[in-house]
């Protein structure tokens, strides 16, 4: 649609927050679920996540997300500009390198779940205001919360409880949750995956269209190759037993929109990211 | 928004019809329950001393002065039920939180909170008195003990069955403890907490009955001390009435509690709840076929209670037979002739102590045999329904009070006294010997705590005699502990007991005997029913005279009697036995010569007295003669 979707223009969005994930290894008990992962996530740009079931993608999502106790190696999170202020950044770790930290702020930091998790006793409005309470933030966010609503249509649906929302209604009211912070990177986990496929594809557009006006970080695990090749810019495909990153595909479309999911370009990219998945899968069967 | 609105006109319709729906069963149910216990009242003709008719109930109801004690009553359980349930409610919530939360706690505090609610509450409700004293702050506590525990469980599982999802996103946030507990864990073990509430809401008005049962204030009865009294006096109508009352209560409660419940939870699973309220035409058609068999047996049952002519209270008959039976007795009195002995029950009033002296020492003697009985001693407690038990035929002889007969055969029960163990009424106010009253009407007009028995009459005598009382009037379930405690405490008290129990321990008391206020009925009665004089004069003549021997040996010598009696109740020494049978002996004797015997001008003394209560109601000639028998 516009320029703001080329890696190159990832200057623009300097308030993002990248990742560096070096050496990492997970297990639970004997088992071990991810072998030295090495994973570079420019800040601004989309990745994904894809393999098959078991490989360990969630688990590498939680790991960043700080939901799982880190396993062996390192996750580190920078941002582009270096003159950034760090102040309002905890410092856990490394303080020796100046550009990166352990984890974003809770505020700049969102995780979408596979599903909506909306608190049932909450209306839809209350439910999206959420982080905000839970970061005590004394400002009038009520603006914000009735953009975000506006962003994913539900404007309409903001005094409704979940239980009156359809599935899509209910994602996006999570999705909304989600952006409502302004966070400076995004971590979903197959966040439509449970969802019909004219419904998904009408979010994952409107999930492009917020990730261009955010400017953030995206990363996103699904099992959909189409929606992989259509959101992503770099399309990490993982192996399993123990997962580990198989290869890393380069999507570079100028546009995307409705119309790319019908041309030979996608169609092809499609096949290729479906030719590595097999060599993945195929490498351990 | 259009959606919404006409979302939020459907569910005030529907709330209309769902307030119909739901409360009109029940209310059908209670009427149908209603008549059938009316029906059968009416077809086994049960006297209201028994088991009064709902009929009979609502008469009573249509008294103003039982009006205002019942609303009294109502308004004073509700408070003290209001505030023991806010007391469990927040208690148990901080509590269920913390043991939800600590490891260690649960284990081992949790079982001990379990075992809060194994406690009889009837049990420890004297004990309440004794630590929180009488009034609102003793039955709170008693209401508040028996209902925190379905709050404490119910906030325990709510909170621990919380979605992990969700306690997963509030970590995405970083949310705090205190955070989690407010925005997350409160509101979703909401539902299961509120379930808590409701039980506790019953449970909690209970308790209060229950402890005011024993900590109310009779000056200002609540609906536990309405029942106390009035069971005792024998006015069932008013007792079923406070029930009730007190079980409206309950509903009021659990009423309120569910209704904020809904206010908290709107919007969760309301929907499902109107769904399963939906009836398929099917079941609509067979429902409607189950309603007109139900209505018809509804009709029937109700036409039953007009063709049955309600019980009327009449008045026992006068035993006619008591001049053949004056001349059978004079012809046994005699020499007693050792015939065929008769086996014969005689049930006591209370546990074996020398108030019975003269019985026992029958039974030590063999003095029974002697008169050609077999008898068999039942010992009694607190709440043993003597009056009922003989009025019902259960036994052949018992011990009651003088009111007692008078107010029993005023209700239409036949039981005849026929030896008065105690020809002076032997209960007393005792007071500090420090106390400054020189008399009863110096008491009666000093301020401080009375502890008497609930439903005592002389209370209500002495009321009528000296007009309103400044002593604040509680019950005496508490034991000696409330005395002992608090210098300005008097108690009525039977003289062969509690002042011997302060005795030995060293407290110094002063008595005013109650019979010097003009209210002297016969005491430890031993009476027997209409028939049993009617059918076996000769019994009746050989049990007199046997409790006559009996009670002139004991008097003359107490100590092996007692010696058995403190072998039978071990609660009691055989020093403190010895010591009340020295309490008890001016008032076995009396100022009559002869022991037992009773004259009928005393007996129509009680009867105006009690008439002047409105105890009794208006009687007919020779109803004071016919409340004992007498050999001529």
């Amino acid at each position: 649609m516009n320029s703001a979707l080329s890696i190159k223009n990832k200057q623009a969005s300097a308030q993002a927050v990248g990742v560096n994930i070096h050496g990492l290894s997970k297990s639970f008990g004997d088992r071990c679920i991810l072998q030295n992962i090495n994973l570079q996530i420019e800040p601004g740009s989309f990745h994904i996540l894809i393999g098959p079931s078991g490989c360990g993608k969630t688990t590498l999502l939680r790991l960043i997300g700080g939901l799982e106790s880190s396993g062996q190696g390192e996750i580190s999170f920078y941002q582009a500009n270096s003159f950034i202020n760090h102040q309002d950044i905890r410092n856990k770790a490394d303080k020796s390198t100046q550009k990166s930290f352990s984890r974003p702020q809770a505020h700049e930091l969102s995780y979408g779940f596979q599903e909506p998790r909306l608190l049932p006793w909450r209306t839809v409005k209350d439910n999206v205001a959420l982080p905000f309470e839970l970061a005590q933030s004394q400002d009038n966010y009520e603006s914000q919360v009735e953009e975000l609503l506006a962003k994913v249509g539900l404007s309409h649906a903001a005094e409704l409880y979940p239980n009156q929302l359809s599935g899509g209604m209910k994602m996006r009211a999570a999705i909304a949750r989600a952006l409502v912070t302004k966070p400076k990177i995004l971590l979903l986990d197959e966040p439509f995956g449970a969802l019909d496929e004219i419904t998904k594809n009408r979010l994952d557009d409107e999930l492009l269209q917020l990730w261009k006006s955010y400017k953030m970080t995206v990363v996103l695990v699904t099992h959909s190759l189409s929606e992989a090749v259509y959101l992503g810019q770099k399309i990490h495909i993982l192996s399993a037993n123990p997962g580990q990153i198989d290869h890393t595909l380069e999507v570079d479309f100028a546009e995307r929109s409705s119309a790319l999911r019908l041309s030979t370009e996608f169609t092809e990219t499609v096949a290729k990211a479906h030719h590595y998945l097999q060599k993945a899968e195929g490498l351990h069967a | 928004m259009s959606q919404h609105l006409s979302a939020e006109k459907r569910s005030f319709t529907d709330r209309v019809k769902q307030l119909k729906n739901s409360m009109l069963p029940p209310l059908v149910g209670a009427l149908v329950f209603c008549i059938l216990w009316e029906d059968l009242c009416r077809l086994f003709a049960t006297p209201s001393y028994v088991l009064p008719a709902p009929s009979h109930i609502l008469a009573s109801l249509g008294d103003p002065s039982v009006q205002t004690l019942l609303w009294n009553a109502t308004w004073q359980t509700a408070t003290a039920a209001l505030l023991g349930f806010g007391l469990s409610a927040i208690l148990g919530v901080l509590f269920g939180t913390l043991l939800a939360s600590v490891r260690f706690l649960r284990i081992g505090v949790y079982p001990l909170a379990n075992l809060l609610q194994m406690v009889p509450i009837i049990a420890i409700a004297p004990l309440l008195n004794i630590w929180f004293g009488y009034g609102i702050i003793g039955v709170s506590a008693s209401a508040m003990i028996v209902s925190i525990f379905p709050v404490i469980a119910n906030t325990v599982d709510g909170l621990r069955s919380i979605d992990p999802q969700l306690r997963e996103l509030f970590q995405i946030y970083e949310a705090n403890a205190n955070q989690r507990w407010r925005l997350l864990e409160i509101p979703a073990a909401l539902p299961q907490i509120f379930t808590g509430f409701r039980i506790a809401a019953g449970l909690a008005v209970i308790g209060a009955v229950v402890g005011e049962l024993v900590s109310g204030v009779l000056t200002e009865p609540p609906i536990g001390a309405v029942i106390a009294s009035n069971l005792r006096t024998g006015k069932l109508d008013i007792v079923f009435s406070a029930i009730a009352c007190s079980a409206l209560v309950g509903f009021g409660l659990f009423g309120l509690v569910s209704w904020l419940g809904q206010g908290f939870m709107v919007g969760l699973g309301q929907e499902k709840a109107r769904q399963e309220d939906q009836l398929n035409t099917q079941q609509k058609k067979q429902e409607q076929v189950w309603l007109g068999v139900f209505g018809l047996v509804l009709a029937s049952l109700t036409l039953f209670v007009f063709l049955f002519p309600q019980n009327q209270e009449n008045s026992p008959k006068t035993p006619k037979m008591e001049a053949i039976s004056a001349d059978q007795s004079q012809e046994q009195q005699s020499k007693p002739k050792r015939q065929e002995i008769t086996k014969v029950q005689l049930q006591l009033n209370w546990v074996p102590e020398p108030e019975f002296g003269g019985i026992y020492e029958a039974k030590r003697q063999g003095y029974d045999k002697e008169y050609g009985l077999d008898l068999e001693v039942i010992t009694g407690g607190p709440g043993t329904p003597t009056p009922q038990l003989l009025a019902q035929r259960k036994v052949d002889f018992a011990v009651l009070d003088g009111t007692q007969i008078m107010s029993m055969r005023a209700k239409g029960a036949d039981i005849v006294g026929i030896y008065a163990s105690f020809q002076k009424d032997p209960r007393a106010f005792m007071i500090h010997d420090h106390h400054p009253a020189k008399s009863i009407k110096q008491l009666w007009a000093s301020k401080g705590l009375m502890a008497v028995e609930p439903g005592s009459l002389f209370m209500q005598w002495l009321k009528k005699t000296y007009g309103e009382s400044q002593l604040t009037w509680v019950s005496t379930s508490g034991g000696l502990a409330q005395f002992k405690l608090n210098p300005k405490l008097s108690q009525a008290v039977y003289v062969f007991s509690e002042p011997v129990t302060l005795q030995l321990d060293q407290v110094a008391t002063r008595l005013f005997p109650v019979a010097d206020s003009g209210f002297n009925p016969y005491a430890v009665v031993v009476a027997t029913h209409g028939d049993m004089i009617r059918q076996n004069p000769k019994l009746v003549l050989a049990m007199k005279q046997m409790l006559g021997k009996a009670w002139t040996s004991y008097l003359a010598q107490t100590k092996e009697t007692n010696q058995m009696l403190s072998k039978l109740n071990t609660a009691m020494s055989f020093e403190a036995m010895e010591l009340a049978s020295t309490y008890a002996e001016p008032y076995i004797r009396g100022e009559q010569t002869t022991l037992g015997t009773m004259d009928e001008t005393r007996w129509k003394v009680l009867q105006k007295q009690l008439t002047a209560l409105e105890v009794i109601s208006e009687q007919k000639a020779g109803f004071a003669q016919a409340c004992f028998w007498q050999e001529k």
